[in-house]
């Protein structure tokens, strides 16, 4: 098809992991990332499991910062999905538009699934899979975990390290989280792409000037539960 | 040791903290039918359950759910189920089951919207339910939690209560507890010296009856009245001398309270905020929070209550918590008035505007 001959160069990133990863927050910051070095960003919330803490709910902000974002609408989702959820056109030939695409996919193997619908995305040459992996949670708390979830949720690439206890995170909290991913990364053959961390607490630590064994990744967090317009 | 080792701080989601909590508890079977809000305690269980040993039947309905983890303890396997909303009503037959035999098990409800079907989202509609529901006299623990660390902990002594006091134990939480996140510590509770249950076959225990022991012969079914009113003057008894034992409340800034606002759950957390926020407005507010609505812990509330002018209780629900409240200060002298949102979450600001307008018509009623 003409992805290729549309885009090329472009950068196409969907985030799978662990519920409660941080999957929203790691997807919305890495359009915002590709979108300030003036590239053209589509961000299409692809959470079929549970599409309640989803992009959608922030999606007149991220619009404003100049993403484009592709979601359902709030009226077109029951409860909280366990009735289903729709997929429209809209969302499954996202890659024909033009530009960069993040999704953000919902949570676990069958959230990952999802990514099948999306039309052209198994030839799609500059495809990159993050998992998203926080080590204080409990099924991903020690490298032997995470190294046979990061196995479940093949295919995955590149791993992000967003090990965090919320607003209780620590130096500690972080230095736990690059040992135990550092040593999965070791075990499953991938590699960390990225520490994510909440900006505040990433400048409050001085995280910038520590060797995290991987790219510091800054994070502003939008699914607080706090109307950010 | 336990499961967990030592204690450690994790960042969980309330459904998982519950799964934890059982498994740490020393729960090996749960038995359930899905329903929102509470299936990823299914789920979890389901994904420990190969590496702990643990077994999980999924039903063919709550009824069946209901008498398959009442099959369970009676077996000597320390049991446990999980439902919602219209689930929970179905259940009220099995619990009123273990109630006239006397099996411990352990509910954990996550209230959804009602009546029917409603919403799969959140509401305090089934706390009426949950304390008095089936036919009987509500003999049953109620455990109200307002946090994660609430979840934990709470999981964790009903199993205690029920396989000590052989009362069927409930932990009532909700939609926003079982799906929001937050950080808790979960933690061996032998290392950390709480009490477990301690099981062991009630249908069929050892020894040779009559000969080792007496015959076990439980009944949920009698031939007279007086019969059956022996036997539950008997239980109703045992409910009485363990309630003192059971009972607990937590007060917030009570000791010079005018107003008092009265929450349970999660909407405690807001009371607290809205209790900060009414002194910040030079208003002397307090605030009580029933731990177990069942037994509930009436003489804690007079005490919290003695220097109030006015109580207010908040909850989301049309007056469930409130009819408790008033039942338990009958002829108190002060008024008690009500901020109901029946399936909708209350903030702290709401309360602050709430209880500021109810203080004014209640000065004006004089």
């Amino acid at each position: 098809m003409g992805n290729q001959r549309c885009c090329l160069g472009r950068t196409v990133e969907a985030f799978v992991g662990e519920y409660a990863s941080g999957k929203t927050e790691v997807s919305i910051n890495r359009a915002l990332a590709l979108n300030r070095q003036n590239r053209r960003v589509v961000l299409l919330d692809l959470d079929t499991e549970e599409p309640v803490y989803t992009v959608r709910t922030v999606r007149p902000l991220l619009e404003q910062r100049g993403l484009e974002v592709v979601s359902l609408e709030s009226h077109m989702v029951f409860g909280l999905g366990e009735a289903g959820v729709p997929v429209t056109e809209e969302m499954v030939t996202v890659l024909r538009l033009p530009g960069d695409v993040v999704i953000d996919v919902g949570y676990g193997v069958h959230g990952a699934a999802a990514l099948n619908l999306i039309d052209g995305l198994e030839d799609e040459p500059s495809l990159t899979v993050y998992c998203v992996i926080n080590a204080k949670r409990p099924m991903t708390s020690t490298p032997e975990r995470v190294a046979r979830y990061l196995e479940e949720l093949d295919p995955c690439h590149k791993i992000v390290n967003n090990t965090n206890l919320g607003r209780e995170t620590t130096r500690e909290v972080i230095l736990d989280g690059v040992e135990i991913v550092t040593q999965a990364s070791r075990i499953s053959g991938k590699p960390v792409a990225a520490v994510s961390v909440d900006a505040r607490i990433a400048d409050d630590l001085g995280l910038d000037r520590m060797d995290l064994g991987a790219p510091l990744w800054r994070l502003e967090l939008f699914m607080t539960g706090k109307p950010k317009l | 040791m336990g499961v967990i080792e030592g204690e450690k701080r994790q960042f969980m989601t309330g459904n998982e903290v519950v799964a934890w909590a059982a498994l740490a508890a020393g729960a090996k079977a749960m038995f359930g039918y899905p329903i929102t809000p509470q299936n990823e305690i299914m789920h979890y269980w389901t994904r420990m359950a190969p590496e702990y040993g643990l077994k999980f039947l999924q039903t063919e309905d709550e009824l069946s759910a209901g008498f398959a983890t009442l099959g369970g303890a009676l077996a000597g396997t320390i049991t446990f189920c999980a439902t919602a909303g219209p689930g929970n009503v179905l259940m009220q037959e099995p619990i009123s089951m273990a109630e006239m035999m006397r099996v411990p098990a352990v509910w954990v409800i996550q209230q959804r919207g009602g009546p029917s079907t409603a919403t799969v989202i959140y509401s305090q509609q089934e706390t009426r339910l949950t304390c008095l529901g089936g036919n009987g006299e509500g003999l049953r623990i109620v455990y109200s939690t307002a946090s994660h660390q609430d979840m934990f902990d709470y999981v964790i002594k009903a199993f205690w209560a029920a396989w000590k006091f052989r009362f069927p134990a409930f932990v009532l939480g909700d939609g926003y507890q079982a799906k929001m996140r937050e950080p808790v510590t979960i933690y061996d509770p032998e290392g950390a010296g709480v009490e477990l249950p301690v099981a062991a076959p009630i249908l069929k225990p050892s020894g040779v009856p009559s000969v080792d022991r007496e015959p076990v012969h439980m009944r949920n079914t009698f031939n007279i009245e007086e019969e059956l009113m022996d036997v539950l003057m008997e239980h109703i008894r045992d409910y009485s001398e363990m309630a003192p034992q059971i009972v607990e409340s937590e007060k917030y800034l009570c000791e010079d309270a005018e107003i008092l606002v009265v929450a349970h759950g999660i909407v405690w957390r807001s009371a607290k905020e809205a209790v900060l926020g009414l002194r910040e407005r030079g208003v002397s507010a307090g605030a009580f929070r029933p731990i177990t609505l069942r037994p509930f812990p009436e003489d804690d509330l007079r005490a919290a209550a003695r220097t109030a002018e006015l109580i207010v209780v908040a909850e989301s629900a049309y007056g469930q918590l409130e009819s408790m409240v008033r039942d338990r200060l009958y002829r108190i002298q002060v008024p008690i008035k009500g901020i109901l949102k029946p399936g909708v979450g209350i903030t702290a600001e709401e309360i602050v505007e709430g209880v500021t307008q109810l203080a004014e018509m209640s000065r004006s009623e004089g």
